[in-house]
């Protein structure tokens, strides 16, 4: 394995250790939740824009 | 008698109907509720990791620009539904609980094509892909 791709799968390791535990959390939250009302459905609304994710 | 028990049995009927009815609604927008965090957590995870790429110089622009495309095409229909089931929420009306099924149905169609598209740059940490 080339260092290139040692360091890619470091990065994307060490990314998912910051996501992960964010997305479980919040779909966790989603599952427990027996009787969405109307506001907990709107905050499902994706609000950032897709350019934003890439400056 | 059988007039006033023909009118208890209808009040039962109706009061079932409408208890089964709520029910349903309750389960359909618990469960379009759920699908929705799903896609909501799958669409901004895919792209964080897009992104992650693109500014360690993995994938070069035409890929950020056609990720941004049908990101922001996936994003409007996205919110389009979560805009309709929660309408439904509100108000228990049937064209709402159609119109997020239509637009939940598209928005499920164009998820696919992104996740399809963005996958083999995610697999290969950015590699061009033919």
């Amino acid at each position: 394995m080339d260092p290139v791709t040692i360091g890619l799968m470091i990065s994307i390791i060490e990314k998912m250790l910051v996501y992960g535990p964010k997305v479980v959390v919040e779909i966790s939250a989603a599952f427990e939740n027996e009787d969405p009302t109307a506001e907990d459905i709107r905050n499902l609304k994706i609000t950032m824009e897709p350019e934003e994710y890439f400056k | 008698m059988i007039k006033r028990y023909s009118v208890l049995v209808a009040m039962i009927t109706l009061s079932l109907v409408v208890c089964l009815g709520l029910i349903a609604c309750a389960t359909f927008t618990k469960s379009a509720y759920q699908a929705g965090a799903m896609s909501k957590a799958g669409f901004e995870l895919t792209m964080t990791g897009m992104g992650e790429l693109y500014k360690e110089g993995f994938i070069k622009d035409t890929v950020r620009d056609e990720t941004i495309k049908l990101g922001k095409a996936y994003k409007d229909l996205h919110n389009s539904a979560i805009e309709a089931l929660a309408r439904y929420k509100e108000k228990g009306s049937p064209t709402d609980k159609q119109a997020y099924l239509q637009l939940a149905s598209e928005a499920s169609v164009l998820l696919a094509k992104f996740l399809n598209y963005v996958r083999p740059y995610l697999l290969d940490g950015g590699k061009e892909v033919p």
